[in-house]
């Protein structure tokens, strides 16, 4: 099963993906603050991280620097609730940005190709 | 001199002798040696009388002397009776200008002071004019107004009103202006209050009056006085003129005519017009100023009360002005809930159709509307304007209720609470409602900050004119770059918070009229203050917010 890594800090809407995600057969680490993402990388070994913009402790955009540090190859894909932060050059390194939605469709849909091309 | 006209006598050697009068009829006879006797021993008087005057004639002349010395005596005494009649004149002048003074001192307004001066100035001998009326200076608008007049607008009216006050005291008089009863109905009065004339006709006589540097009275024509002052000053061809100045200013002028009787005008009346004009201005002066003052205090308390409107409708726009920002924090509050709640929704239509349905799905999107209405109500609190229904309430009630509604929840987290009032009933006029929302919301931070268990104290004490409320927890503390942030919209350091509840809670309680502050110290416990105004001074606040 592939291995996907969800950053969100709301704790209901990360249960949603950890759901909707392990029912597409994917398995699932979710973390709940961004200062716990580089401890869990290096436990979990995700091939994909789902990373949401506007965490309460950390700058998202600078977990994403990080995540990109420490393995260039690793697809982030950005999940934001805004879309502004698509303006923001520091978003362009990560490898999709979605804007959330209550239809996940799009999200699943990047899941699915950035994993296929690794 | 000549030597002669001395008495030779060395005891009347300063005194004339009378052989001054036998040469001189018209002589002064005031320092005259008197004393006959002494003549008759007298070498010069018996030659002068022995040159062909005799013993009869002597005593003629010497009778003729005397007669003149006691006319010339007797004039002096005339002299001295009229002297005595102009200082009893002068006397009732005095005195009747001192009741004038009293009496204008004792007006309580503008229009009876002026009618006291006119009513002095139309009566008594001395001064007795037949018409009297005043002038003032309206500096606002620049110019001089007719304001008041007494006396008969022409003889018929005369005749009708004269004998009616004829034998009444001018103190009388006086005393009915004072008491608001009317001595007459003058038509004078509404001729002269239709006077207007510029200050900045200079040509006018009557402005030239006002600009002279001395009080003295003048006469006037009418008719130079204006195209139109036969209409405010009708049957007259002249009259007396006088300026109405106190030490500081030109209040105006006081005119004063004989038209009736025809009577001419004496430097003894005009002299006295302008004493009158002298005695009264510092009384009329004090009630323009009064008039001014109580002017000037409405005009002060229109602003004031618009201040305050002004001031209400600021704080309600500065308010305004944070529910703009709001509104787009709004937009991104609600989208997480809602992402979620959509999400979960589209969940549960798939997890329908494959039979499973989780119930704690359905529970958490339940949670996430309810905190959608959570913020949605309090944003239509936040941003209402202040309106509070204000009912005398106890306070102690009110408390023990609030702490009452979370007590199971407070059981659960091993809370213990205590309740210390500082009276049993606490009468203060509040709006409960709104004022449970904020107990509620104090105790509900308090039991979100003490999760591991601790002790909830609520407390009351007076303090000056506020009943204080202290919400007391042994929490976690607040962090001190914290603090500042914590009556912020929106600002919460709690993920499930929606960060309304401070804001609207300080707003209820500064509607109220009152305020609210807190203490904290990291790991030991925090404190709220909320201070409430006591009864008599939050009625008025109430009354202020009511409009």
């Amino acid at each position: 099963m592939p291995k996907v890594m969800v950053v969100e800090d709301e704790k209901n809407l990360l249960k949603l993906y950890k759901d909707e995600l392990e029912d597409d057969g994917y398995e699932v680490m979710p973390v709940e603050c961004g200062r716990q993402v580089m401890a869990a990388l290096e436990r979990f070994h995700p091939e994909l991280v789902v990373l949401d913009i506007k965490l309460g402790d950390v700058e998202g955009l600078e977990v994403l620097e990080q995540i990109k540090q420490f393995d260039r190859g690793l697809p982030v894909i950005l999940n934001s609730a805004y879309s502004s932060y698509k303006a923001n050059f520091s978003s362009w390194i990560a490898d999709d940005y979605i804007v959330k939605s209550p239809d996940l469709t799009e999200l699943k849909e990047s899941i699915r190709r950035h994993l296929a091309n690794c | 001199m000549q030597p002669d006209n001395y008495c030779l006598y060395p005891e009347y050697q300063d005194r004339f002798c009378l052989i001054s009068v036998f040469r001189n009829p018209d002589a002064d006879v005031s320092n005259v040696q008197d004393d006959i006797a002494v003549c008759y021993g007298c070498e010069r008087f018996k030659k002068i009388a022995s040159r062909g005057i005799g013993r009869r004639e002597a005593d003629q002349a010497i009778g003729d002397a005397v007669i003149k010395l006691m006319q010339q005596l007797a004039n002096k005494n005339d002299k001295l009776r009229q002297t005595a009649a102009e200082l009893e004149r002068t006397v009732e002048q005095l005195t009747l200008f001192k009741s004038i003074a009293d009496s204008i001192a004792r007006s309580p307004s503008l229009e009876k002071s002026l009618r006291i001066m006119l009513t002095g100035a139309t009566s008594g001998d001395a001064i007795g004019f037949n018409r009297a009326g005043v002038l003032l200076v309206n500096e606002y608008t620049g110019v001089l107004e007719g304001k008041c007049a007494v006396g008969p607008v022409n003889s018929a009216e005369a005749e009708a009103i004269w004998p009616k006050i004829a034998g009444v005291p001018v103190k009388q008089l006086l005393d009915n202006i004072l008491a608001g009863i009317v001595n007459m109905e003058f038509t004078l009065e509404s001729a002269v209050k239709r006077a207007r004339i510029f200050l900045s006709d200079r040509q006018n006589p009557l402005v030239k009056v006002l600009s002279r540097s001395d009080n003295e009275a003048v006469l006037l024509r009418v008719a130079d006085c204006g195209a139109d002052s036969a209409t405010w000053w009708p049957n007259a061809a002249e009259f007396a003129v006088v300026p109405l100045k106190s030490e500081q200013r030109v209040l105006g002028l006081v005119l004063a005519d004989n038209s009736i009787t025809g009577k001419p005008f004496s430097a003894e009346s005009t002299e006295a017009l302008r004493s009158l004009a002298n005695a009264c201005a510092p009384g009329i002066e004090n009630s323009i100023l009064q008039q001014e003052l109580f002017l000037k205090l409405k005009e002060l308390e229109r602003v004031h009360d618009l201040l305050r409107a002004n001031q209400k409708y600021l704080v309600h726009h500065e308010r305004l002005a944070d529910i703009g920002m709001l509104a787009t924090k709004v937009a991104h509050e609600f989208k997480i809930p809602l992402v979620t709640i959509g999400g979960y929704a589209r969940r549960l239509k798939a997890l329908a159709s494959a039979g499973k349905i989780d119930s704690a799905l359905v529970e958490i999107i339940i949670a996430e509307i309810d905190r959608l209405l959570t913020i949605n109500s309090e944003i239509l609190e936040y941003s209402r304007a202040p309106r509070l229904d204000v009912r005398e309430c106890d306070l102690c009630e009110l408390l023990t209720d609030a702490v009452g509604q979370l007590k199971d929840k407070m059981t659960g987290l091993a809370i213990e609470t205590g309740m210390e009032f500082h009276k049993e009933k606490l009468k203060i006029n509040i709006d409960p409602e709104r004022m449970r929302q904020v107990i509620l919301n104090l105790v509900a931070n308090a039991v979100e900050a003490m999760k591991n268990g601790g002790r909830l104290t609520i407390r009351t004490r007076q303090d000056n004119n506020y009943i204080v409320i202290e919400v007391h927890d042994t929490g976690d503390g607040i962090a001190p770059e914290e603090m500042d942030n914590l009556f912020r919209l929106f600002y919460t350091t709690k993920s499930n918070g929606s960060g309304l509840g401070l804001p609207v809670t300080k707003k209820i309680i500064d509607d109220h009229g009152g305020f609210i502050n807190v203490r904290s110290r990291k790991g030991e416990g925090t404190t709220f203050y909320v201070h409430l105004p006591v009864p008599d001074s939050v009625d008025k606040k109430m009354e202020d917010s009511r409009t």
